[in-house]
């Protein structure tokens, strides 16, 4: 076994590491995380599944391996980013009869500003879409659902051809449409406030 | 009585009204009256799950009005496939927000005729549902005194939202 603290900035970042990690405790304000052993014998962080987050400090303790300071990536955030990169870019579907129907393919400036939306609303907010899809109106659809016990949201988002971006926010269990805004450069605070605002 | 009154009264019953391909005003769809539209496996996320927002354009669709087809019906329009899926949703959905209204448009019988041919047509701000928006009416941009990307966006979402699932697509 492996024992690891960590410390420095403890933001969403933090949570992310915590997630990822097997076991974890809190001790001095540091969050101390116990990790199973690797098939290969290898002390640095980097190969640990989202260990080195933005300033976050990694420390190993035991063997005295390197610490990591201002590493602005990890293996975790990298394979989010990438999976975003590969449903746009690659992975779209765009279904032949639309085309036949006036339908445009998005084309690559709606994917480049996708990319960039589901960047911002992860590095910011901590959200990975649940669904990128093709839309008929021209551009690229992204939809995140948010379901609890008492409340079912989605937050959808499209981004056209032209480079215009509209966001929706809907209560699915009630049917109905909370907030609706036509988004100027990348400003989604309201719109993820009404999202995960609670239902009283 | 003149001709145009004589065909209204005839329009009252649907057989008559179909023979004499009376063209009904928006006025005369009741509100809970349903919207058969065709869909395919491909639309649906991943093919799989229900039909969302992306599928749905905004406006100038077209939809066959259930008082006189059956959800089946769908696969016998224009560029239909004998394996498409059907949804609908009510004309009172269909308005929502006062965005759109339900105009009958009955197909030409030497093109391919279908009597319960309806078109989701946009409307400016300041008209009313009595209103019959032209056909082929272009999409109005914001600054026409159309409706704005997240309105549009809106909509799309509270279609598919309140859709009913008639027929599941076989492709």
């Amino acid at each position: 076994m492996i024992e690891l603290g960590i410390t420095g900035n403890t933001s969403y970042n933090t949570t992310q590491i915590v997630k990822n990690i097997s076991r974890s405790y809190y001790d001095n304000n540091k969050i101390v995380c116990v990790l199973n052993p690797f098939p290969f014998q290898s002390t640095d962080p980097r190969i640990l599944d989202a260990m080195v987050i933005g300033d976050i400090k990694v420390i190993t303790s035991g063997k005295g391996e390197p610490t990591y300071e201002g590493l602005t990536s990890t293996t975790k955030e990298a394979s989010v980013i990438n999976n975003f990169e590969q449903r746009i870019f690659k992975k779209l579907i765009f279904p032949d009869y639309w085309e036949y129907e006036g339908v445009l393919k998005p084309n690559l400036s709606a994917k480049k500003n996708a990319y960039e939306i589901c960047k911002e609303i992860f590095k910011k907010y901590d959200l990975e879409p649940d669904r990128i899809l093709a839309s008929r109106e021209n551009g690229i659809f992204i939809a995140y659902d948010f379901v609890t016990d008492s409340s079912e949201r989605s937050l959808i988002i499209e981004t056209y051809n032209n480079l215009e971006t509209a966001v929706v926010v809907s209560d699915n269990a009630n049917k109905k449409i909370l907030y609706s805004e036509d988004i100027y450069g990348l400003n989604f605070e309201n719109a993820i406030q009404a999202f995960k605002e609670k239902i009283c | 009585m003149p001709f145009k009154l004589l065909k209204k009264k005839f329009a009252k019953c649907n057989t008559l009204a179909r023979l004499l391909r009376y063209k009904f005003a928006p006025t005369d769809f009741e509100p809970l009256e349903r919207l058969y539209r065709g869909f395919r496996k491909i639309d649906l996320p991943d093919q799989w799950g229900a039909l969302r927002a992306n599928s749905f354009s905004f406006p100038n669709i077209s939809c066959n009005w259930n008082r006189f087809s059956k959800p089946l019906d769908i696969r016998k329009r224009a560029g239909g496939l004998p394996t498409d899926g059907c949804y609908s949703f009510t004309v009172e959905q269909a308005r929502y927000d006062g965005m759109v209204n339900t105009c009958h448009d009955p197909t030409p019988i030497n093109d391919r005729k279908n009597y319960a041919h309806t078109e989701l047509r946009q409307l400016m701000i300041g008209e009313d549902f009595s209103f019959e928006p032209p056909k082929d009416r272009p999409k109005l941009e914001k600054e026409k005194q159309g409706w704005s990307r997240s309105k549009r966006l809106a909509y799309r979402q509270y279609i598919s939202l309140n859709l009913r699932s008639e027929i599941d697509p076989l492709a």
